[in-house]
C-alpha cells in the first residue's frame, strides 16, 4: 500500500519546540474538569477502601449510625454556644481516629466547606453587619462617598462578628465532619438498605443504590469524553467553538448514559424483573449500635442543654 | 448554589422538606405509571447523568468558567417530573457522600434546584416553543431562555431562603443565629451574579445541547402529545393558579395588621426607619426621593392611611397589573422569535 | 424437538437500517449453536429476539411452542417460566451487572423467582465456588477486571437454574485462565442437556464452544447452517461473511 506523500514525516527525533505560538492551547478548562472527574473516581473508590477498614464505625449498623450522626448534625444547627459545638467537633474526630480514617484526611477533604463559609462571613465580622464592640479599627472618623454609597464613619471588626464568623464556621465544619463520617464508614448499598429500614420508599432505595452502582460509570464516560478533547486539541478555536464542544460532550454523555439505562432495565427483566423490590438480608441492632446511639443521644442532649 | 448545613435554621429547613416531600411523592407516582418497569434503571441513570453534567466546565467570556445546574435541560428532554427525582438524587448523593450541601438543608435545595428550576424553565420553554418545528431555531432558544429563567428563580428562591434567616431567627439582642445576612445582601448578592453571569452559563449549556440534538435526534424534542399536557390547558391551570394567589396575597396586609407587626424587617421606608431607629440617615432620604413608583407600597396613592378595603383592593390590583405585565412581556418574545416557515 | 424457531423474521430498530431480513432457523432442546457473521451481520439481533427483548416486525419468533410477543411475556405462568428457563449474558457486562456487589447479583435472580432465602444461599455458594469467584463476593462491579466481569455475569444466570443460556461474545476480552474457566463451565451445562446459542467472531474456540454454526452474511441473512467443522474449511465462505480476510503474500 502506497501512503500519500504528506501522511508521514520520518526523522522527527528532536526535542518538540516548536516556534512560539500567539494562541494559547486554551484548553486548562478541560483539563480542570477532566481532574474534577477523576477526583471524584478516585473519592468513590477512596470511600469503598475506608469503608472496609477495621475501624469503629465502620463495624456498626447502619440505621444506628443514620440515627446518631445525622442527629447529631441537626443537633449541631440547634445549638449556638462555642463550647457545644467545640465538643460536637471533638466527638467527631475522634470517632474518626477510632475508625482508621487519618487526620490528614479530615483537615484536606473536608474543610474546603468550612474555609467557604469563613470566607462568606469575613464581611460579617465588620461593624455594619454585626454591630458590637469594636476590636479592629480599620478606619474612623471618615467622611465621604464612594460612587452612591457613603461610606460608614467607622469601619471595625466587631467582638459580636468575630464570634458569628467562628460559630458560623464551627458549626459548618462540624456538620461535614459528621455527614462524612456516615459516608467514609458505611458502604452505600449497606446505606440505603438502612434509609429504607428507617421509613424511606423501597424505590428510593433501589434507585440510589443503582445509581451510586453507575456514578462511577457515567463519571469515567464523561472523563474519557474529556480527555478525548485534551488530546486532540492544539490550540483553542475560540470560545464559540469551545462551547460546541461542550453542548456536543454533554449530549453524548446523555445519549450514551441513556443507552446504557435501556440496557440494563433489558438485563435486569431478562432475570424476571418486573418492578417489585425483594430485600434478601435483614439487618439485626446488637448491644455495640445501642451503646453508640446512645452516646450520641446522650451527646445531643447535653449539646441542646449547653445552648 | 448548594446551601451548606449552619446557614439555615431549622423552622426554614424543615418547612422546605415539607413542601418537597409531597412533591417527590407525586412525581413517582407519575414516573411509575409512564416508565412501569424501566423507572428503577431510568431514574438511577438519569440520577448518575445529573450529577456528572454539573461537573462540566464551560468558559465565559473573559477567562473564567462556570458549571450549569442542568435541571432545566433534564426536564426538557426527560420531563419535569423525572428532572424533579433526578436533580433531587443527584443533589441527596451530593450531600450524603460528599459533603457538597448541607444534610439539613437537602429539602431547600431540592426545592430550589429540583423543583423550582426544572418548573419554572420548562414552562418558559413551552411557552416560547410553542408548537415551533423540531428542529427551528426557536426551540434552542427556547431552552436558552428556560435554563436563564429557571436558574434565575432558583437563586431568586435561595436568596429568599439564606435572606430570612435574619428575621426569622435572632437572639435576645437581635443577632442573627444562622446566616447573618439579609434579604437586601442575600437576594441582590445571589440573584445578581446570576442574572449577571451564571444564567448565562446555564442558558448556553440548556440550549447549545438542545441545538445538538436538534442536529442529530430531532424526534427526541417533538413532545409526544399524549403524554404531556397540551399548552392549552396547561396555561389554563397556571392562570387559574395565579389567579387564587392574587387574590390571597392581601393576607400580606391583614395579617400583619391583625398581630400589629410592623412592617417586614429591613423594608423600611424612612417613615418606619424613622420609628424603629429614631432617626433618617440623610443619604437614605436623598436617594429615596429620585424613583416615585406609580403605585407606593401597593397602595393608593396621595392618602396617608386609606381603609382597609381600598388597600385590599389596590393591593390585588397591583398583583393583576404586575402579573399582566409579566405575562404580556413573555408573550411578546413569542413574535419576534417566530420561525420563518410558520405564521406564529 | 425444537424449543426456538424464527419463521421468516426481519427486524430493524426504529428509524435505522435493517438488522436481520427474512431469518429462518429452528434450535432444538440441548444443541450448541454458535451465530457466526462480522460486526453489524445481526447475531446479537437474533439472541435480543429469542430472549423476547425485541420483538420482530414481520416474521414468528416462537419458543417453547408459544409465540413471543410482549403481551406473552408480561402473563403468567408463561412470562415468569420463560425468564426462568432462559439465562442470557449481555455483550456488556456493565449493563448486566447492576447490583452494589457479586453476592447481591447472584441472588437477584432467584428473588425475583420467589425461591426460599436458605435455598437462595445455598445456590450462591454453589455457583461462586464452580466459577472460583468466591473470593470476589463483596466486591462491586466497578472495580473487577473485565474477565472476573463476565464469570460474575454467568453466574448470575446460573443461579436461576435455567435450561438454556444464550451468550452474547461470551469470550470477548477474556484473559486466557477465565477463558477456559467459561469453556469448561459451558462444557458440564451441556452435559446436563442445556442448550447453548452463542455469538462469536473467535474462530479460533469455535468448535470447543458449538457443534452447530450458523453464519450470517453482511447483508442480514443466512448464508450458512451446518456444522462448525465445515465451516472452518470453507475458507470462501468465511471470506464472504467477512469473518476471515487472506492478505496477499509480502
Amino acid at each position: 500500500m502506497t501512503l500519500p506523500e504528506w501522511m508521514s514525516v520520518a526523522g522527527e527525533n528532536g526535542p518538540a519546540r516548536p516556534a512560539r505560538s500567539r494562541h494559547a492551547v486554551g484548553s486548562r478548562w478541560v483539563r480542570r474538569a477532566a481532574n474534577g472527574l477523576a477526583q471524584l473516581m478516585a473519592e468513590t473508590l477512596d470511600q469503598r477502601t475506608t469503608c472496609s477498614l477495621p475501624g469503629y464505625l465502620q463495624g456498626l449498623d447502619p440505621r444506628a449510625k443514620v440515627v446518631g450522626l445525622l442527629g447529631l448534625v441537626v443537633a449541631t444547627t440547634l445549638v449556638h454556644t462555642g463550647l457545644a459545638l467545640a465538643l460536637a467537633y471533638a466527638f467527631a474526630v475522634v470517632l474518626a481516629l477510632a475508625s482508621g480514617i487519618s487526620v490528614r484526611r479530615v483537615g484536606q477533604v473536608w474543610l474546603i466547606v468550612p474555609l467557604f463559609t469563613l470566607a462568606i462571613m469575613l464581611p460579617a465580622t465588620l461593624n455594619i453587619v454585626t454591630p458590637g464592640k469594636n476590636v479592629g479599627v480599620i478606619w474612623q472618623g471618615v467622611q465621604g462617598s464612594l460612587g452612591p454609597w457613603r461610606l460608614p464613619e467607622t469601619l471595625a471588626i466587631t467582638d459580636t462578628g468575630i464570634q458569628a464568623a467562628v460559630r458560623m464556621t464551627g458549626r459548618t465544619a462540624t456538620c461535614v465532619t459528621l455527614t462524612l463520617l456516615l459516608a467514609y464508614t458505611t458502604r452505600a448499598d449497606r446505606l440505603f438498605r438502612g434509609l429504607r429500614s428507617l421509613g424511606m420508599p423501597a424505590i428510593f432505595a433501589s434507585v440510589l443504590t443503582m445509581m451510586d452502582r453507575y456514578l462511577h460509570v457515567v463519571a469515567q464516560a464523561a472523563h474519557e469524553i474529556h480527555l478525548s478533547k485534551l488530546s486532540r486539541t492544539i490550540r483553542s478555536g475560540g470560545i464559540r467553538q469551545d462551547h460546541q464542544w461542550v453542548a456536543a460532550g454533554m449530549g453524548s454523555l446523555f445519549r450514551r448514559t441513556e443507552a446504557l439505562g435501556g440496557d440494563v432495565h433489558r438485563a435486569m427483566v431478562s432475570r424476571g424483573y418486573r418492578g417489585d423490590v425483594h430485600p434478601m438480608t435483614d439487618l439485626t441492632i446488637r448491644t455495640q449500635d445501642g451503646l453508640f446511639l446512645v452516646g450520641c443521644v446522650g451527646l445531643a442532649v447535653m449539646m441542646l442543654g449547653l445552648g | 448554589m448548594h446551601i451548606p448545613d449552619g446557614y439555615l435554621g431549622p423552622q426554614t429547613y424543615i418547612a422546605c422538606a415539607a413542601v418537597v416531600v409531597p412533591v417527590w411523592l407525586v412525581a413517582s407516582a407519575k414516573l411509575k405509571t409512564s416508565l412501569r418497569s424501566s423507572q428503577v434503571p431510568f431514574l438511577a441513570l438519569g440520577a448518575a447523568f445529573s450529577f456528572v453534567i454539573m461537573m462540566f466546565n464551560i468558559p465565559i467570556p473573559g477567562g473564567t468558567t462556570g458549571h450549569a445546574v442542568g435541571a432545566v435541560l433534564l426536564a426538557i428532554l426527560l420531563g419535569p417530573w423525572a428532572a424533579v427525582i433526578g436533580v433531587s438524587l443527584a443533589l441527596i448523593v451530593q450531600a450524603l457522600l460528599f459533603g457538597d450541601g448541607g444534610v439539613t438543608a437537602i429539602g431547600a435545595n431540592c426545592l430550589t434546584m429540583a423543583v423550582i428550576m426544572p418548573f419554572t424553565g420548562w414552562a418558559t420553554y413551552r411557552l416560547i416553543a410553542g408548537n415551533a418545528p423540531a428542529t427551528s431555531l426557536r426551540r434552542g432558544l427556547a431552552g436558552a431562555a428556560g435554563g436563564y429563567v429557571g436558574l434565575n428563580a432558583a437563586a431568586f428562591a435561595t436568596g429568599t431562603l439564606v435572606g430570612l434567616q435574619p428575621m426569622l431567627a435572632h437572639d435576645a439582642a437581635g443577632r442573627a443565629l444562622y446566616s447573618p445576612f439579609g434579604l437586601s445582601v442575600a437576594l441582590p448578592a445571589m440573584v445578581g451574579e446570576h442574572v449577571v453571569l451564571f444564567g448565562f452559563v446555564e442558558a448556553i449549556a440548556t440550549g447549545l445541547v438542545l441545538r445538538y440534538f436538534q442536529r442529530t435526534d430531532p424526534a427526541r424534542l417533538v413532545p409526544d402529545p399524549a403524554a404531556l399536557e397540551a399548552p392549552r390547558s396547561l396555561l389554563k391551570r397556571l392562570a387559574i393558579g395565579l389567579g387564587i394567589l392574587t387574590l390571597l396575597s392581601p393576607l400580606g396586609l391583614i395579617l400583619p395588621k391583625a398581630v400589629g407587626a410592623g412592617a417586614a424587617w429591613g423594608e423600611w421606608g424612612s417613615d418606619e426607619l424613622k420609628d424603629v431607629a429614631g432617626y433618617v440617615p440623610v443619604e437614605l432620604a436623598r436617594i429615596e426621593s429620585t424613583w416615585r413608583a406609580p403605585l407606593p407600597d401597593y397602595a393608593p396613592p396621595d392618602q396617608a392611611e386609606p381603609p382597609m378595603s381600598r388597600q385590599v383592593l389596590t393591593y390585588v390590583g397591583s398583583g393583576v397589573l404586575g402579573g399582566l405585565v409579566l405575562v404580556g412581556f413573555i408573550l411578546a418574545l413569542r413574535r419576534p422569535l417566530a420561525s420563518p416557515d410558520r405564521a406564529s | 424437538m425444537a424449543i426456538f424457531s424464527l419463521e421468516n423474521v426481519s427486524f430493524a430498530y426504529a428509524g435505522y437500517r435493517p438488522s436481520l431480513v427474512d431469518i429462518s432457523l429452528a434450535i432444538s432442546s440441548g444443541e450448541r449453536v454458535a451465530l457466526l457473521g462480522a460486526n453489524g451481520s445481526g447475531k446479537s439481533t437474533v439472541l435480543h429476539l429469542l430472549n423476547g427483548l425485541y420483538f420482530a416486525q414481520s416474521g414468528q419468533v416462537r419458543a417453547f411452542g408459544t409465540v413471543l410477543t410482549e403481551l406473552a411475556l408480561d402473563t403468567a405462568p408463561f412470562g415468569p417460566e420463560f425468564r426462568r428457563r432462559v439465562g442470557f449474558i449481555f455483550q456488556n457486562s456493565d449493563a448486566q451487572l447492576f447490583c452494589p456487589n457479586v453476592v447481591e447479583e447472584l441472588e437477584f435472580g432467584p428473588l425475583q423467582l420467589g425461591l426460599a432465602k436458605d435455598e437462595i444461599r445455598a445456590r450462591v455458594e454453589d455457583t461462586l465456588n464452580l466459577l472460583g469467584i468466591s473470593a470476589l463476593r463483596d466486591r462491586a462491579p466497578q472495580t473487577l477486571s473485565a474477565g472476573q466481569k463476565r464469570l460474575v455475569a454467568v453466574a448470575s444466570a446460573l443461579t436461576m437454574a435455567p435450561s438454556v443460556l444464550l451468550l452474547d461474545e461470551p469470550t470477548a476480552g477474556l484473559d486466557a485462565r477465565s477463558q477456559g474457566r467459561l469453556l469448561d463451565v459451558l462444557d458440564g451445562m451441556s452435559e446436563r442437556g442445556v442448550t447453548l446459542v452463542s455469538t462469536t467472531h473467535d474462530l479460533t474456540i469455535l468448535t470447543q464452544m458449538a457443534t452447530r454454526s450458523i453464519v450470517l452474511s453482511e447483508d442480514h441473512r443466512i448464508i450458512f447452517d451446518g456444522t462448525s467443522e465445515t465451516v472452518l474449511n470453507d475458507e470462501a465462505l468465511l471470506t464472504q461473511a467477512n469473518l476471515m480476510f487472506r492478505r496477499p503474500e509480502r
